[in-house]
């Protein structure tokens, strides 16, 4: 059962990633009226914030560990999208960048 | 691509020297039809007429003799070689050598002699100082289906000292790339060409054109078609006005219809030393004046069928009126590039992408096609302007088992609706990986725009502000950082096409309330799901309507802004109005407006189209719309809203006799949940095509700047030239690689091909065959049938007004069924009256269907040439909810 519980913790942990991404991209989006948006964007991040701490506090060894590795390893998929997405796009435009 | 060099035969190098120098210069009259091979297709064709007293202007030809000796003299037979062999990269560079020899060369003084003399004796026997007309008249022009219009020269107002340059010129632009590519491609011997030069006096036109005596699209026999613009026919052939159209029955000359439409330039007849272009405006007074009289229209339909008779074969005829005479300037037998020639040389199965399409029929011109296509989606192609998806790569990926017949057949009808395939258990895995990648990329995206505030994009905004004024950036690197790939750091980003990607999620929330209402109300109207998934709140489209309504209200409130703006034309009345006191507060309402909606314009994802912040004229006529109409916009949406409110209250009723729904009332909220869900996504996919139009404004303002400068260099010469070269191209005339008499060419060639495409129309597939449910008009109890898709539910019968232009073709009646050829903002106000709606492209998801259903009036969109099937006045009877359109017999025929 434990590689099992391990597994769904890890997804459990990349999907409180994605959630608290998400949340944080708020800000961002909801920028041009941060004043009356903030109540939202920070509703957003406590909560998922919470829910993260929450669970890392619930688990024990080794969930924590499998938690904790679904929740970086996604962060830093997700940190290299942009230049991995630039790279391919440039490569994809190379031979026709004249314009 | 893999090409078979073509022969250069060393006849061509050798030079066909048989033709003696002293007959190298002929007198059009004593040339026949049979003289293609001394004076080509055109000089013999214009030597026939004239012989038989047509009354084509007096000249002479430098006979292609005269060329092929020219040639011998140049020794090019190195030259010519190297480009029989040359690979096609190889080709361009190969043409410029020989080109430049062929031009820069002196002639032979004895040549030189007998151009320069019969030049003098024709100005001797006008009797008064003329300008010429300098035209290639090649001797393959004839050769079966192949046509080299706008591959070779012309030079209009050509006096004594340029005329031995531009004989050459002439001559030299059978070696260019274009005409040079397109022998191969075709299969035709360089040395079956040759050409000869046709020196005419030149016509000062005020009216000219061309007429076709069959329709050159459908191959009609029994329609005249004329097309007519002011000033010299070159603005037409060139395509850049759109000229009159009339069509007249061929028996009796009565004319079916006719379109005047908004002639904005024209050539002159007269050039004005030291001015360097041909290209002036119209007077305004002018500009939507019909340019032939009636019977002037008459005249020129005869005189076409006169050619057609003495040659046997249906002609296209180039003319021009001076001084209220007639003059033929060319006859040519009809070239036919039927719709089903397009992309015939493509290998694959591909079907039309109508996302793109449903907004114009007419293709990109090359800058924006080479722009759009700068990162190509997978499965997506161009061909000839027009973007397709490729039938086969996207049945590879997909899970289901389906015949490349039908994934193309649902591709193309965009339907709302799952067909029903059977999952493809073999392609699981795959797509299940695939998936997975899919989820991970797109989760954060998904949820971000999940209830995305309306004013979110809105800084979009300021990216376009910040992209445009920074000069370092191009408008390739522009459209990258605005739609593609933003900088850290720029607001927003590219969210404008991430939402438009999420906003998809539409469909499936759209299937799941159909599921729940048929499952609890079964029996409940059909088009139930469709009213509960309209009436969305900050659609900007609907906004920039409203907007357009008030300028309306605003303008009625000042009886002369209202008088001026319906009786001059826009961009007169927007110089009164500004002029005028009165009419400030309609002024300042009009730039604020504009400072919104700027961006915004008719076909607007053609680069080439004038934005409304550029020339607002479109707002003004749409406002003139508003002032003509008795109804305004809210009724509309009141009444929608009250079907709205009524249907809930339906199936609110229908619900309640089902365990628990009287008390908890589960049902009715999770419908109206998931209803809300479809709008929500409908609004985003509508607003985020609002910034990608703001992000297409932002290039399109980059291109006019690059375009200024060229100008001012001299290095292009018309404006809009630079939308028909591609990107490479115009870094090359930027950088000095190019010069203008190199892309000259290029020019001429994609303007007449554009033209000729705009007429057609897309295929709706390429390499594969449509249902036939995509026919074309079939007789059906005595009235004619035509299918289309349906796009907003309910019944109509009416008369028909057919709409080409909703800038100039403004009137339509209350309650009479709109006849379009595509629909965009512009067309809204139309929307108003209409009866119902009737659009030969388009999608369930096209503006015509949304506005359609917003509005509660039955419409029928892809109807195929609907409306040239249509004519106003006829009784048609529209189907929403079948998708049909049926044009009812009239009483005498019945």
């Amino acid at each position: 059962m434990t590689p099992l519980l391990q597994l769904a913790a890890f997804a459990l942990g990349a999907c409180l990633s994605i959630r608290m991404i998400a949340a944080l991209h708020g800000a961002v989006d909801l920028w041009y009226d941060i004043k009356a948006m903030c109540p939202r964007v920070i509703g957003q991040i406590v909560v998922w914030e919470a829910t993260v701490l929450a669970s890392l506090w619930l688990l024990e060894f080794p969930y924590q560990t499998a938690f904790l590795w679904g929740f970086g390893i996604y962060l830093l998929f997700y940190l290299s999208l942009l230049p991995l997405i630039g790279l391919v796009l440039g490569s994809m435009r190379s031979d026709r960048q004249t314009g | 691509m893999q090409r078979t060099p073509v022969g250069i035969a060393d006849s061509a190098i050798a030079g066909a020297t048989a033709e003696p120098m002293k007959s190298s210069v002929l007198d059009l009259d004593r040339l026949t039809a049979a003289d293609t091979a001394i004076a080509g297709g055109k000089g013999a064709n214009l030597g026939e007429l004239l012989g038989k007293g047509f009354p084509v202007p007096p000249g002479f030809v430098v006979c292609a003799g005269a060329y092929a000796g020219y040639l011998d003299s140049l020794e090019l037979g190195a030259e010519l070689l190297q480009l029989r062999y040359a690979p096609p990269d190889e080709i361009a560079q190969c043409c410029s050598v020989i080109r430049s020899r062929v031009e820069g060369r002196d002639l032979p003084a004895e040549l030189a002699e007998a151009i320069t003399g019969a030049h003098t004796r024709l100005i001797e026997n006008r009797g008064r100082a003329i300008v010429c007309a300098v035209r290639s008249s090649a001797t393959a022009e004839d050769l079966g289906a192949a046509s080299f219009a706008g591959q070779h020269g012309t030079y209009y107002y050509v006096d004594a000292a340029q005329l031995l340059k531009k004989v050459r010129q002439c001559w030299g632009s059978l070696w260019s790339p274009e005409a040079v590519s397109y022998r191969i491609t075709h299969g035709i011997d360089h040395a079956s060409v040759s050409m000869a030069v046709v020196v005419q006096e030149m016509i000062a036109s005020e009216v000219a054109g061309v007429s076709f005596t069959a329709n050159p699209v459908t191959g009609a026999r029994d329609e005249v078609i004329i097309e007519s613009s002011w000033g010299m026919g070159a603005a037409i052939v060139d395509g850049r006005v759109t000229p009159d159209r009339y069509v007249l029955e061929r028996g009796d000359l009565r004319v079916r219809t006719q379109r005047v439409s908004d002639k904005k330039l024209m050539v002159k007849a007269h050039l004005e030393a030291g001015e360097a272009t041909r290209l002036d405006e119209v007077p305004n007074a002018m500009r939507r004046q019909q340019s032939l009289s009636p019977a002037m229209v008459r005249t020129v339909a005869q005189w076409s069928l006169k050619c057609e008779s003495h040659f046997g074969k249906p002609q296209d005829v180039e003319w021009a009126v001076c001084d209220g005479n007639f003059y033929l300037l060319q006859s040519r037998p009809i070239t036919v590039m039927g719709r089903e020639d397009i992309g015939r040389d493509v290998k694959g199965k591909y079907v039309v992408f109508k996302p793109l399409i449903e907004n114009f029929s007419d293709p990109l011109t090359p800058l924006a096609e080479d722009l759009m296509t700068l990162i190509r989606p997978p499965g997506l192609r161009s061909i000839h302007g027009w973007l397709y998806l490729d039938v086969e790569a996207i049945r590879r990926v997909l899970p289901f088992k389906v015949s490349d017949e039908a994934l193309a057949d649902h591709l193309y009808s965009v339907s709302k609706d799952f067909p029903g395939w059977k999952i493809s258990i073999s392609k699981l895995p795959a797509l299940l990986v695939m998936g997975f990648v899919f989820f991970l990329v797109y989760a954060v995206l998904l949820l971000r725009t999940r209830s995305l505030p309306d004013g979110a994009l809105g800084t979009f905004r300021a990216l376009c502000n910040k992209v445009d004024a920074d000069p370092s950036l191009s408008p390739a690197d522009a459209l990258v950082r605005l739609l593609l790939l933003p900088r850290l750091g720029d607001p927003v980003g590219n969210m404008p096409l991430l939402v438009n990607l999420a906003s998809f999620r539409f469909m499936s929330w759209m299937r799941m309330l159909k599921r729940l209402v048929r499952r609890w109300a079964p029996d409940l109207r059909a088009d139930a799901e469709t009213i509960l998934g309209s009436g969305s709140e900050g659609v900007l489209s609907a906004e920039m309507g409203r907007g357009i309504w008030a300028l309306a209200v605003e303008a009625n409130r000042s009886e002369r802004v209202r008088q001026t703006l319906l009786t001059q034309s826009p961009e007169r009345a927007l110089a009164e109005l500004k002029a005028n006191a009165d009419a400030q507060e309609f002024v300042r309402r009009l730039d604020a407006f504009l400072a919104i909606n700027g961006h915004r314009a008719i076909k607007e994802f053609e680069l080439r189209s004038p934005r409304w912040d550029e020339n607002p004229a479109a707002v003004l006529g749409m406002i003139r719309n508003y002032l003509l109409i008795d109804s305004e916009p809210s009724i509309h949406e009141k009444k929608a809203a009250d079907a709205r409110v009524q249907l809930i209250r339906e199936l609110q009723t229908r619900l309640e006799p089902l365990p628990l729904e009287r008390a908890l009332g589960l049902r009715l909220r999770l419908i109206l949940l998931v209803a809300e869900r479809v709008r929500y996504f409908l609004k985003m996919r509508e607003n985020s095509r609002f910034y990608h139009i703001m992000g297409f404004g932002v290039l399109r303002k980059k291109i006019l700047r690059i375009e200024s400068e060229l100008m001012r260099q001299g290095k292009l010469k018309c404006k809009d030239d630079i939308f028909f070269l591609q990107m490479d191209e115009v870094a090359g005339l930027q950088d000095g690689r190019l010069a203008w008499l190199e892309v000259e060419d290029r020019i001429r060639e994609r303007r007449i091909l554009h033209i000729r495409l705009c007429k057609m129309g897309p295929p709706k597939a390429i390499g594969i065959e449509l249902p036939e449910k995509y026919a074309p008009a079939t007789q059906h109890e005595g009235a004619t049938l035509l299918q289309g898709q349906p796009a907003s539910p309910g019944a109509y019968e009416g008369r028909a007004r057919v709409i080409l232009d909703p800038s100039i073709d403004i009137e339509l009646r209350p309650g009479e069924v709109l006849v379009a050829p595509y629909t965009d903002p512009a067309w809204t106000p139309l929307f108003l009256t209409a009866g119902a709606a009737v659009v030969e492209v388009g999608s369930y998801l096209s503006h015509a269907g949304t506005v359609a259903r917003e509005f509660g009036m039955p419409c029928v969109v892809d109807v195929a040439e609907a409306t040239q099937s249509i004519r106003t006045g006829d009784r048609i009877a529209v189907d929403g909810n079948l998708g049909s359109v049926r044009i009812l017999p009239h009483p005498a025929d019945a």
